[in-house]
């Protein structure tokens, strides 16, 4: 059966200088449709490079990504455009809006980008900045909002365009741990509602609690897969 | 992405670093108002010289002259050189008709005579035309009407002839009055003489077996307007009427023995000059080279004026690349503006990126701010110009009164295409100055850019 995502024999190899680094050694997996992975591990486990690699932000050294029926390894970089503006969200851990826009703007940026007529899409925007608990901030610059509330606003802008696939690359990774578990309940609820694939990256294990599948990477090799609480050889 | 958004998107982003986009926006107004200024001296000046040289008369009609004499009204040569030349006559006045390009085609049959009220006479050129033709050959009139197939001895008078009327009994023909005397030559009854005592009989009774020549009643139908100083001093004629008092010179000059045997021309059908309109002033050189071809001697003010022209161009190409030199130095400031600009977003590209926007409408955002910064400073330099130009005039115009060199009033010029292809090309300009930091920015691998902090 085919699965949703692929990775067939993923290398990455960075080089620094004369030195080689491994950054993904030989990695195989699939996702399926409306599965929660989260990518545990320590820092420069390769975990964000899987991601990224993943996500079309970067191309594997060797190896082949599927995700549905294209190959994103062999695409140009307008395809992946244009492929991340139908099938991707993505959510940072350092938030990445647009620091000259407000709420609203930053969360109908991807719809601009698509050409939707302005009421249309601020109309969208407003009723997902609602449903992130953002509604009387619709107004507000980034830098008047608390990096909780910054996060929310670039939920909200990783899922207005209905994306089949959600990216979160430690986006905890700034926030104390009251406001992590509100993001958490946020992001894996309205993907879960609208049947979307989560893959997210974490060192924190509490977070990768909240995943059906958790893959714990270690220097580039997947060391175990963990489904729903089980150990999967 | 749509336009509007783009355009939006633009000018916020260029409202963002406002003092250096003014500043960036400051070189091109600068660069602009050089670059038209250094034109507008350049067309003024030309349109100065080309009003002085139509001033001097018609640029599109050409003088013909039979290869004999050039230029001289009564050149002895006209009558002593007719070995193998052509002669100016009916049949060359066709020939030069059914030439492509010319419109009208009249002989100039001319006789120096004289023209007197009971007061008041005037020795002036009488000059035999067409009267079909004159219709065409840029007579401007200020009063009356030009000649018509049907008139006989109607005359129509030169601006400045009013003016050299003297008195009869002063007898002193340079004694002109300034404002010339007081006479209305279109009611006045005219008479028009080739004798050319008349008025001094008196004081020459040598001539005594010379009897008094009839003097023709004329009528004068229009007088010209000023401003064409080769047509002010002549008196015109239908061509025929001229002929048959030519005729009639000539057997009254046999009469008597006039010393003056003024045989310039003894057959009325040749003519000193042949005046040949050209349609249009494109094809003034072509018809004169035809017609030099065919052996005749021309003249025409496009030769001054084409001459004038080449070294009007040296003098605009000079101004225009001094102008040139700082609408550079102005793209460069663009150039460094938008490298900077991308410098500083390098992150926010990066994010633009990554949530969907194509290399295309990065590109596009780019070059249009870049564009903006040349239109706007083109728009703005453009106006600055405006301002440049009458302030110049102005100047000009005062300083030119004081020297007393009056007649041109304005010494730049700003024509609309020159308007419009100033901002057109500050726009292309910033477009080309913004194309190499546009591609730089779609270069940017877009998770480098999210690294940069």
């Amino acid at each position: 059966m085919d699965h949703f995502i692929e990775l067939n024999d993923v290398k990455k190899i960075y080089r620094m200088g004369r030195e080689k680094i491994i950054a993904l050694n030989n990695i195989n997996l699939h996702v399926d449709r409306g599965q929660f992975l989260c990518l545990l591990g320590t820092s420069g486990s390769g975990k964000s490079t899987l991601l990224n690699v993943m996500a079309g932000l970067e191309k594997p050294t060797r190896g082949t990504i599927k995700v549905r029926q294209f190959h994103i390894e062999s695409m140009s970089e307008d395809q992946l455009a244009r492929f991340r503006k139908k099938n991707i969200g993505f959510v940072f851990q350092s938030y990445n809006l647009m620091p000259t826009l407000n709420a609203l703007e930053n969360v109908s940026l991807p719809l601009i980008f698509s050409g939707m007529p302005v009421k249309k899409r601020e109309k969208l925007a407003a009723k997902l900045l609602k449903a992130v608990g953002l509604g009387d901030r619709l107004r507000h610059k980034p830098q008047e909002m608390s990096g909780g509330q910054q996060q929310r606003v670039s939920i909200a802008r990783a899922f207005i365009n209905d994306p089949r696939i959600i990216f979160a690359d430690e986006p905890t990774g700034n926030l104390d741990s009251r406001t992590t578990s509100e993001v958490m309940d946020l992001i894996t609820g309205m993907a879960r509602s609208r049947g979307q694939t989560l893959i997210l990256v974490s060192h924190d294990p509490e977070v990768a609690a909240y995943a059906n599948t958790v893959i714990h990477l270690k220097d580039g090799n997947v060391e175990n897969t963990i489904i729903n609480g089980e150990e999967n050889q | 992405m749509n336009s509007i958004d783009l355009l939006q998107m633009a000018v916020k982003n260029l409202m963002r670093r406002k003092m250096r986009t003014f500043l960036t926006i400051l070189g091109v107004i600068i660069g602009t108002g050089a670059i038209i200024l250094m034109l507008s001296l350049g067309i003024g000046m030309t349109a100065a010289m080309k009003q002085s040289i139509m001033e001097m008369g018609s640029i599109n009609i050409i003088t013909v002259y039979s290869s004999g004499g050039y230029g001289g009204y009564y050149s002895e040569d006209m009558s002593t050189s007719t070995t193998s030349d052509m002669q100016l006559d009916d049949m060359a006045v066709q020939s030069f008709a059914s030439l492509p390009g010319v419109e009208a085609v009249t002989p100039y049959l001319s006789r120096y005579w004289k023209i007197y009220t009971k007061k008041y006479a005037v020795d002036a050129e009488i000059v035999g035309i067409d009267p079909t033709a004159m219709q065409k050959m840029n007579f401007e009139l200020s009063d009356g009407r030009l000649l018509e197939a049907t008139d006989k001895l109607d005359l129509v008078i030169g601006s400045e002839v009013k003016n050299m009327f003297y008195d009869i009994r002063s007898n002193n023909m340079h004694s002109h009055d300034e404002n010339g005397v007081d006479i209305d030559l279109l009611q006045e009854k005219l008479k028009l003489t080739y004798d050319m005592s008349y008025g001094q009989r008196n004081s020459n009774s040598a001539d005594s077996d010379q009897k008094p020549a009839e003097p023709y009643k004329v009528n004068a139908v229009g007088i010209l307007q000023e401003g064409n100083w080769e047509q002010a001093y002549s008196v015109y004629i239908p061509l025929e009427q001229m002929q048959e008092i030519i005729e009639a010179e000539q057997r009254w000059q046999k009469q008597g023995n006039d010393y003056g045997s003024r045989n310039n021309g003894n057959n009325t059908n040749e003519y000193e000059q042949v005046k040949v309109k050209v349609a249009d002033i494109n094809d003034v050189e072509q018809v004169q080279q035809s017609i030099n071809d065919m052996g005749y001697q021309t003249q025409s003010l496009n030769d001054i004026l084409e001459s004038s022209k080449k070294s009007m161009a040296v003098t605009q190409a000079i101004l225009g690349g001094i102008g040139a030199v700082s609408l550079l130095i102005a793209a460069i400031g663009i150039t460094n503006t938008m490298v900077m600009s991308i410098y500083e977003r390098t992150r926010e590209i990066g994010i633009m990126k990554v949530i969907g926007a194509s290399l295309r409408d990065i590109r596009r955002l780019f070059l249009l701010e870049a564009a903006l910064i040349g239109l706007g400073g083109g728009a703005i330099g453009l106006g600055v110009s405006y301002l440049g130009s009458w302030l110049i005039n102005y100047i000009f115009v005062q300083q030119a009164s004081h020297m007393g060199t009056e007649g041109f009033s304005q010494i730049s010029l700003i024509p609309w295409w020159l308007a419009l292809m100033a901002v057109a090309f500050t726009s292309l300009i910033g477009l080309i100055a913004g194309y190499l930091p546009a591609v730089r920015a779609t270069k940017l691998s877009a998770l480098e850019a999210l690294r940069t902090v």
